[in-house]
């Protein structure tokens, strides 16, 4: 079995790593080495939603929560004072020992095989992969191969009116590739992206910033690890100013944004400051952060500050922010714009539909943010190497993974700008915890080799143990109130948490807690009601699986669809309700409509 | 099969003097085309045309037809409405014609069914016609058609608008970890009053029994005192309209007469005599006073030209706690002493003289049946909800509850009150029909009459 796997960003590297580890031959090539594992954006792993995924891709076995946990230099659990299902772990990390621990965890990956090249071609033939082609006229033969190029097919930069090819800030994009993906017959979107401009820290005046110091202690993201990981840098809250507000609105002009010269649609979550400017014209601020990019160099992240304005008036914008009016810009900030996959071209394994093992994963397929590239890269990586031993395929679905929302939203509703995942997405998403990932998805991690026994077993214990606390709660009384209640019954009241909990018992419930352990266990415990009422919508969703919708269906004979609807469901063909509901624009009326008329269909039968 | 053009009576059959045929589908006009007769030969949407139709030029029988050019019908479609004679065999004969020009028969509801679908109409609305057909009072039909013509919808897309806005603003707050929330104390206001006004429209909907079936009025006094004269005053009276369900016992002459707009369903019952040893009478006696413990009110009758008796005061024993109006018929002929004795007897009652041979201050009779109805005349909520929508309500109610309460107390979990709103945005499509069991759309549907 031979896998190659083309880039060696977030999703490449999972890709990769996964194939290997599942016994593939896996070359992974990129067309830069020293930029394995780059990250071109904010130099942190994990947010709201995003630390969900890399809590998945850990219990899943994958690497990015053991590079982040090594290579972090504040941890952060943000949401901290709301409830289990949106706390979520983020960690600053130094770039460059980033890279560096990727690079190095890969070289020495048995079965894998990291090669600097430019792939000019994939070579096809009856509708099967068998290999790419590099630009130096090599050929390297491949029974899968997955595609995860990020944003360098023909990716453009834009500096205010300057413009010029690149995959990134200088480094080549890919041309070959993209037209030969184009002739493959790949439909492609055009996207934009941003990132904001690196100051020198010596220039800053930090004294006129909030200081936003790491959690204490820090908690780390990966179960693999067990050093203890310590917070070293404190990151810095700032706002902008009325002045640079006027900064902004007196040269739209020259941004390509607003004169138009980018066509590509950009992120509506990660907008520039000038789009933030214009959309809030009554806010007279917009907060921003100043992140370290490593221990050992002096580069600031000024994250908030995205833009394509020309350099000139990203300097006016900085002289006008107090503490940053002396800064000296070490890169200044620009906008990408690039092709993406429309991604409703592949199955739920992130294969192609059309061409057989190929497979597409990470910003390619339209997605932004590193997490969700690499949950996607490991997904693509397991299911080339499950085809290729005729297994059934891995596909995870809505309400037991957050990587399941993500992949089930492009693929079936495609993307119009580029993707990012909330937890507003997530119907199930009182369900689909941090603290609870290892008890969804740590199975299949076992399952395919990425987890091994002695860390499952590990941690299955820990499970127990909240397990078993919880029963305690139930079993042990308390008066509170002049009325006796359970510890269970009081957990479950909202000005209750676990540690006003263990006060009123007097003594410890549970030793040498976690913050893990808390989670769970107010988790279970609050959310119980609420859990069980969406079991019943989970049940309802697998009805509406069962109900096929037969393949020669004629949505010109149903009535009660509007055109475009009519349209997506000749394009898309569902095959059940619940699929032909998850595309873009299908209603729940429409469902029934459609409902209907299959069953007014066997009725005249 | 969508696609066909169905035809069906949208009348009952029965005696009376017109049927109404409907036809919708595309292949409406070329229908009216081949089987009415008429010059000119043109038909103008929405017009009556006097016509004939005919059946290979042989004239079956005298017709208005009105035809409604798509998409402004009922259903969306083109349609026709043919009035003929309710005669079933003409009926039947037309049909046939219709149906042998490519039309088939429409299933129960299905023209209402079309025009949910072609979204003249929301699902709130669609089952409104239904009971709007079925309407037992004016009071009740005017409500119903405040359904249709979208006021329960209203109220509950604005509170859909609010929920949503509410929504987005605890999204706001978990993905971007804002802490500001109190500032949207405006919405959670908004979405307070919109749960208010749902409480009122289920406590009200207590009364929609009420209104459809009639309140239940007993008609009690002895033997002779006037009752039924009393009965066919109410019958008679040009102030109601009468609709005749016979009574099935010899003991109760029951009649549903409206007042008002409302129904009231009056018992006139045997005359009440306990003299009479007969077993069967007593047996009848029983259950009179049964059926006046059951009603709603009672009219007690007594007789100014006669002594009181112990009929009279058995009659007061029962009807003691009931709403009642306490009435002294044939005051024209009245016996002063009587009077007195009477007066003295039910001292604090209120009671008036009446005639109704003379037409004597018979109004207090009306007066004291529309009294009756007065609370239930709530000027405030001008809609009725039927049984699955009451389910509804009641369980959106129970979210919003829940979500103003979580709201305001300040250690309120975010991602637990997103979960209510979600909810209850879901109870709202159900209630729409955006999103609906389709067990539930198919039955709301097949319980429409053919040719609804």
């Amino acid at each position: 079995m031979k896998v190659v796997v083309i880039g060696a960003g977030h999703a490449g590297i999972e890709a990769a790593y996964a194939a290997s580890k599942m016994g593939a031959k896996t070359t992974l090539v990129t067309i830069h080495l020293e930029s394995i594992a780059q990250m071109s954006c904010n130099p942190s792993i994990g947010g709201i939603a995003k630390g969900h995924l890399v809590k998945e891709i850990d219990a899943m076995g994958g690497i990015m929560s053991r590079a982040a946990d090594s290579t972090g230099i504040h941890f952060k659990i943000l949401n901290r004072s709301k409830g289990p299902a949106v706390r979520a772990t983020r960690t600053q990390n130094d770039k460059v020992k980033y890279r560096d621990f990727m690079k190095n965890f890969l070289e020495k990956c048995e079965n894998l095989r990291v090669y600097q090249s430019i792939v000019s071609e994939i070579i096809i033939k009856n509708e099967k992969v068998k290999g790419v082609r590099f630009v130096e006229g090599n050929e390297i033969m491949a029974d899968a191969v997955i595609i995860a190029c990020g944003t360098f097919l023909n990716g453009k930069i834009y500096i205010g009116n300057t413009t010029y090819n690149a995959g990134r800030s200088n480094e080549p994009s890919s041309t070959h590739l993209a037209e030969n993906i184009k002739d493959l017959g790949f439909k492609t979107i055009r996207l934009k992206t941003g990132t904001p401009m690196r100051l020198h820290s010596d220039s800053i005046d930090w004294e006129k910033f909030e200081p936003q110091p790491g959690d204490d202690p820090p908690v780390p993201f990966s179960i693999f690890t067990e050093f203890k990981v310590k917070n070293r840098i404190t990151c810095y809250l700032g706002y902008t100013t009325p002045k640079v507000k006027e900064v902004i609105n007196d040269n739209l002009d020259l941004s390509p944004l607003f004169s138009g010269k980018i066509d590509g649609i950009g992120p509506r979550y990660c907008p520039s400051i000038e789009d933030k400017i214009v959309k809030f014209p009554n806010r007279e601020r917009h907060h921003f952060y100043l992140e370290p990019e490593g221990l050992n160099n002096k580069e600031i992240y000024a994250n908030g500050l995205s833009s394509s304005l020309p350099v000139h008036i990203q300097e006016e914008i900085l002289k006008s922010i107090p503490g940053l009016d002396k800064s000296v810009m070490m890169r200044p900030a620009y906008a990408i714009e690039y092709d993406a996959i429309v991604p409703t071209q592949l199955n739920h394994k992130l294969e192609s539909k059309k061409i057989d093992n190929l497979y597409f994963a990470g910003q390619v397929n339209g997605t932004s943010g590193y997490e969700e590239a690499a949950s996607q890269g490991l997904i693509a990586g397991i299911n080339a190497v499950l085809k290729l031993k005729n297994k059934d395929p891995f596909i995870l679905r809505r309400d037991e993974a957050y990587t399941g929302v993500l992949i089930d939203d492009i693929v079936t509703k495609g993307v119009d700008e580029p993707y990012r995942l909330f937890t507003s997405r997530a119907e199930f998403r009182l369900q689909l915890r941090e603290d609870n990932a290892f008890e969804r998805v740590s199975g299949y991690g076992l399952k395919f080799g990425l987890l091994n026994n002695k860390l499952f077993a590990k941690e299955m214990r820990k499970l127990k143990k909240r397990k078993d606390a919880i029963n305690k709660l139930k079993e042990t009384k308390l008066k509170f109130r002049d009325r006796t209640y359970t510890l269970y019954h009081l957990l479950k009241m909202p000005e209750i948490d676990f540690d006003k909990l263990e006060e009123l018992n007097g003594s410890k419930i549970l030793k040498d807690k976690t913050f893990t352990d808390v989670s769970y266990i107010e988790a279970n415990v609050k959310y119980e009601g609420y859990i069980k009422i969406q079991n019943d919508e989970v049940k309802r969703m697998e009805k509406l699986e069962k109900i096929k919708i037969p393949e020669h269906v004629d949505y010109l004979k149903i009535d009660g669809l509007s055109t475009e609807v009519r349209q997506k469901l000749i394009k898309n063909r569902p095959s059940n309700l619940s699929d032909a509901l998850k595309i873009s624009g299908v209603t729940p009326a429409a469902i029934n409509a459609i409902s209907i008329y299959l069953t007014l269909k066997t009725r005249s039968l | 099969m969508n696609d066909d053009t169905i035809a069906a009576l949208s009348t009952p059959l029965g005696i009376a003097g017109i049927a109404l045929i409907r036809v919708s589908g595309k292949n409406t006009l070329s229908i009216i085309n081949n089987i009415v007769e008429r010059t000119p030969k043109k038909i103008i949407p929405k017009r009556a045309y006097h016509a004939f139709i005919v059946n290979e030029s042989k004239r079956v029988d005298e017709c208005v037809v009105t035809l409604y050019k798509k998409p402004n019908s009922y259903t969306g479609e083109d349609i026709a409405e043919i009035s003929i004679h309710s005669n079933p065999f003409i009926i039947e004969e037309v049909l046939e014609l219709i149906l042998r020009n490519n039309a088939r028969r429409a299933l129960p509801g299905e023209f209402t069914y079309r025009a949910f679908k072609n979204r003249k109409i929301d699902l709130i609305q669609a089952e409104s016609v239904n009971e709007l057909i079925n309407a037992n009072s004016k009071y009740y039909a005017s409500m119903k058609f405040g359904n249709l013509e979208g006021k329960l919808s209203e109220l509950i897309k604005k509170l859909r608008v609010n929920l949503i806005k509410l929504g987005i603003k605890i999204e706001t707050m978990i993905e971007f970890e804002e802490d500001q929330f109190l500032e949207e104390i405006d919405i959670i206001n908004e979405i307070q009053k919109s749960s208010n006004i749902i409480e009122k429209i289920l406590l009200n909907s207590r009364f929609t029994e009420v209104l459809n079936k009639g309140l239940s009025i007993v008609v009690a006094g002895k033997v002779n005192v006037g009752k039924s004269s009393l009965f066919n005053l109410l019958l008679m009276e040009d102030r109601s309209i009468i609709s005749h369900t016979p009574g099935t016992t010899r003991d109760f002459i029951r009649e549903r007469v409206y007042v008002n707009g409302l129904p009231f369903e009056i018992t006139d019952v045997a005359g009440i005599d306990n003299a009479i040893k007969d077993s069967v009478e007593q047996e009848g006696i029983k259950r009179t006073y049964e059926k006046i413990k059951k009603s709603d009110a009672v009219v007690f009758m007594l007789d100014a030209s006669r002594e009181l008796d112990e009929s009279d005061l058995k009659i007061f024993e029962t009807i003691k706690g009931k709403q009642r109006l306490i009435v002294i018929n044939k005051i024209d002929i009245a016996n002063r002493n009587i009077l007195k004795k009477i007066r003295s007897n039910f001292e604090k009652e209120k009671i008036y003289e009446i005639s109704i041979k003379e037409n004597i201050n018979i109004d207090v009779v009306f007066s004291f049946l529309k009294g009756l109805t007065n609370n239930i005349k709530n000027r405030d909520i001008n809609f009725i909800v039927n049984q699955r929508q009451k389910d509804l309500l009641k369980r959106l109610e129970a979210f919003l509850r829940s979500l103003v309460k979580m709201s305001k107390t300040k250690k309120s979990n975010a991602e637990i009150i997103a979960e209510e709103i979600r909810g209850a945005i879901k109870i709202i499509a159900e209630l729409t029909g955006d999103i609906s069991n389709d067990e539930i759309l198919n039955g709301i549907f097949s319980k429409f009459c053919v040719g609804k």
